[in-house]
């Protein structure tokens, strides 16, 4: 991802688990640990913070 | 009185060098209250929150919980919030300092993605600790240097990482 205030490549930092905000994320739930994940991005130039959403899950351990 | 804390906690970090704060109200915050989280987000508040590499919440205690009003703005965002540094800062009229409320917004904190340090600054017994001028009349058992060099060597170490450190199997 590039970075929207200063265009430079982002870092991805972080995955993680959120509620669906749709009904098309919601209706691709499958299971207790399925979700979507917000995969979230930093600038290391001037410190910008985005993010983008996936389909994903999580394996309980 | 949480918001003599409050000034006294900003203007603390304002003494800090190479530190930019700003002290907000959660209270004057044009926030909708006929729905939640990201439905109702203030541009103008996810933009300082995105900016920001850490957060010092100044909650009063009711009723052994945090305001409601103080859930309803952190709710607002998520993504400005992950990997950033936390730390609380309890007040209340009792001799517990808000410790209840301190440990009842750790886990709303770890969910939001914030990073919560282990030092709290627990205003006790607050209707005595400051006159009406919001003067500081009793520093006993504050220790807010201490939680801020913890707050901010986290914030500096979560600003690496976040910018620097690629999460496992990222792109």
């Amino acid at each position: 991802m590039t970075c929207p205030k200063c265009g430079t490549e982002m870092n991805h930092q972080a995955d993680k688990l959120v509620d669906p905000v749709t009904h098309e994320e919601a209706a691709a739930m499958t299971g207790a640990f399925d979700g979507v994940l917000m995969i979230v991005f930093a600038c290391p130039n001037c410190g910008w913070i985005d993010s983008r959403r996936e389909a994903g899950s999580h394996s309980p351990g | 009185m949480s918001e003599h804390a409050a000034k006294l906690m900003w203007a603390r970090i304002s003494q800090r060098p190479n530190v930019e704060t700003e002290l907000i109200d959660v209270a004057t915050l044009s926030i909708p209250v006929d729905d939640a989280g990201e439905a109702v987000k203030d541009s103008a508040f996810a933009e300082k929150m995105n900016r920001a590499d850490a957060l010092v919440i100044v909650a009063p205690e009711y009723n052994h919980g945090y305001p409601g009003l103080l859930k309803h703005v952190l709710d607002t965002n998520l993504k400005e919030y992950i990997h950033k540094a936390a730390g609380i800062v309890g007040v209340s009229a009792s001799v517990f300092g808000g410790a209840r409320v301190i440990e009842n917004l750790i886990p709303v904190l770890r969910e939001l993605g914030l990073v919560t340090i282990f030092w709290d600054v627990n205003f006790t017994t607050v209707r005595s600790r400051f006159d009406e001028d919001g003067n500081l009349l009793d520093d006993s058992f504050l220790d807010i240097d201490k939680f801020l060099d913890e707050l901010l060597w986290m914030a500096e170490t979560l600003r690496y990482g976040r910018t620097n450190v690629t999460i496992r199997g990222g792109s």
